[in-house]
């Protein structure tokens, strides 16, 4: 369902990171959703929505008077969003994804964040912050230097704010600032050894949400499953793994990102033409399908599943349908 | 033609959904809009989610709540269930459910969210249920859940925009009630198996369908959904008249209806009336096709079958 906000702020985050805070432009046409999941962007530019590109959504479920994305400004669409002003228009879709904590089953919970991967994370603790939660929550956040750390200083007060929540920051370039506002700051990438200090030593004993680079998941989803730790268990936001049981259970709808994005640019395209032929202008449809292809290649990422977008609509890549067919069984639900 | 297949945890359970197509370029978007009516469905009437439109229409118990056209439908469907079953439908049974320990979502009832949390209060009967255009009223003390019907009208739901859609075949699962149109590849009926009420690698029968018409089959019981609560076992089949989990000899019952709704409806209610009564009930229902099965006292399991079940 398409839903209308408006720009609230765009503030600068970090070095090359700004936060876009939106407003519903009716009281009641709010995006409801699980913390964790993601929403299509579309920004509109004049009389035509851009193509829509897929962010985690940054604040929380409670606070339904504005929706929050961080993005790392790289690319065009993140440009374009960069420079938006209070007012300017944006069509919200979603949500999606599964990529949510889930406190009846996830007994002991492991987040693993890299750079701008963070996003997802912080809607989820500041939903459990203010649920009062009591759910064990470890995050492991890598970043590339002390000075790039996005939710730097909430992370700190989340983790003052909720006991059960410990926060570990992991620097890439190794260089740490005397200056460290009472955080944990560990030169170097997250591993093994503390991935299990921070499990009590018993891996298999709690759920693990990734979201970061491809490498970043890819490398700590192997190292995890290496541990013993259960396919269902492994929880990402990655469009890549697709078919593979090994994350089976629990996987991001992927192919809802690139039908949906398609499907956006689709209603743009009959908006598009409806204004042109009331203007006598000709256009030509197809010619505008194929934008989502120009412009995910320059667009940057801010998570994953947006990676996954740049990736999913430009190739052929396929949903993900089961490989053994399961037949028709009526059981209890 | 391609037959293609997706599954993911909605609803609380695992959701199976299954396409025959002539042209699998169509795929995705089906697949897509599938899901996110599943998505969509949760979001509106979840009991669980503090934000949905259910918990807040039970939040505004004892005013008037202006509610959507997709409520008003749903709830107009509840209440055409009740009626049809003499009250032993009713969506008013949520306190009394969270009362014997079906609190939070499962597989985690125990735990759940203080905002939707209606144990202290009373199961009312549906004719204190006041609807109109836009708005439903029912008492202050009561709460609406549409557990007992929610996933059988949602695959109703989903089926008639498949059929908008044309596809040469589907079968659809939330949670185990199936609904199934059209046929399977080269044109081959359905074969919906009933899983065995104690060992779920096990069918005990199997109904066809025919091209022709949708065929839901449902089946309800007491052997997932259940706990202890203080040391008092209980599971998710309240009976309305007692408010209390159903106490039959019945372990499950499976229906085959035209549609889901009635499928999913009839199921629970054959489970609370037990097999005496069961078999009365759906000869006066017009149910075709049914499997009860039940445990006796040195637990063997017993399988009924009516109607054309292979």
């Amino acid at each position: 369902m398409m839903h209308s906000y408006t720009v609230q702020s765009v503030e600068p985050l970090a070095k090359g990171t700004v936060l876009l805070t939106l407003q519903p432009v009716g009281e009641t046409d709010v995006l409801r959703f699980y913390p964790g999941q993601y929403a299509a962007i579309s920004l509109k530019r004049g009389l035509r929505p851009s193509p829509a590109r897929c962010f985690s959504i940054v604040s929380s479920p409670n606070d339904t008077r504005r929706l929050q994305f961080a993005m790392r400004v790289g690319g065009r669409f993140t440009s374009s969003a960069a420079r938006m002003r209070p007012g300017d228009e944006v069509r919200v879709q979603g949500p999606f994804g599964d990529f949510v904590v889930d406190e009846g089953y996830d007994k002991r919970v492991v987040l693993l964040a890299g750079g701008i991967g963070i996003t997802p994370f912080i809607s989820t603790l500041r939903y459990l912050g203010e649920m009062r939660s009591q759910l064990p929550v470890t995050l492991l956040y890598a970043c590339r230097s002390q000075d790039d750390i996005p939710f730097f200083e909430e992370l700190l007060a989340l983790e003052r704010a909720i006991p059960s929540l410990r926060v570990v920051f992991f620097v890439g370039d190794g260089r740490r600032t005397a200056q460290t506002n009472g955080a944990r700051l560990v030169a170097g990438k997250i591993n093994d050894e503390w991935i299990g200090r921070v499990a009590g030593g018993e891996f298999s004993g709690s759920t693990y949400f990734l979201c970061g680079p491809k490498g970043f998941m890819k490398g700590l989803g192997r190292s995890l499953a290496k541990q013993g730790v259960a396919p269902h268990r492994i929880i990402t936001e990655s469009f890549a793994q697709a078919n593979a049981p090994a994350f089976g259970g629990r996987m991001s709808i992927q192919a809802l990102t690139y039908a949906l994005s398609a499907f956006v640019l689709l209603v743009g395209i009959g908006g598009i033409t409806a204004l042109d032929l009331e203007q006598h202008i000709q256009r030509q449809p197809t010619a505008a399908v194929t934008q989502p292809a120009a412009a995910t290649t320059t667009s940057s990422s801010s998570t994953a599943a947006t990676q996954g977008t740049n990736s999913s609509s430009t190739s052929s890549s396929t949903p993900t349908y089961t490989q053994t067919y399961s037949q028709p069984v009526s059981s209890v639900s | 033609m391609k037959r293609l297949q997706q599954t993911h945890h909605a609803l609380g359970s695992d959701a199976t959904l299954t396409l025959v197509l002539d042209d699998a370029a169509d795929a995705d978007a089906l697949f897509a809009g599938l899901w996110q009516r599943i998505a969509a469905f949760e979001k509106r009437f979840s009991r669980f989610l503090p934000d949905s439109e259910l918990s807040a229409v039970n939040h505004a118990a004892g005013q008037t709540a202006t509610v959507s056209p997709a409520f008003r439908r749903l709830l107009l469907a509840a209440k055409a269930m009740g009626d049809k079953t003499g009250g032993l439908y009713n969506p008013f049974v949520l306190p009394a459910l969270q009362r014997a320990g079906y609190v939070g979502s499962w597989p985690a009832p125990a735990r759940g969210d203080a905002r939707t949390n209606y144990k202290t209060r009373r199961v009312v009967g549906l004719d204190e249920l006041r609807l109109g255009n836009d708005w439903v009223k029912f008492p202050a003390l009561a709460a609406l859940d549409f557990g007992g019907i929610g996933k059988g009208y949602l695959l109703d739901e989903l089926g008639a925009w498949l059929t908008e859609r044309l596809v040469r075949g589907y079968w659809l699962s939330l949670g185990g009630d199936i609904l199934c149109g059209g046929s399977d590849l080269d044109g081959q009926p359905w074969r919906i198996g009933v899983q065995a009420a104690l060992d779920p690698t096990q069918t005990v029968g199997f109904l066809a369908s025919t091209p022709e018409r949708p065929l839901a089959v449902a089946t309800s019981g007491v052997t997932k959904r259940k706990g202890t609560n203080d040391n008092k076992p209980w599971h998710h089949l309240i009976d309305p008249r007692t408010g209390e989990p159903a106490n039959t000899d019945l372990l499950t019952a499976t229906v085959a209806a035209p549609t889901a709704t009635e499928a999913d409806v009839y199921a629970k209610c054959l489970v609370l009336l037990g097999s005496a009564k069961a078999r009365i009930f759906a000869v006066q229902a017009g149910i075709q096709q049914a499997v009860f099965q039940t445990q006796d006292a040195s637990g063997v399991t017993h399988v009924e079958k009516v109607g054309d079940i292979q």
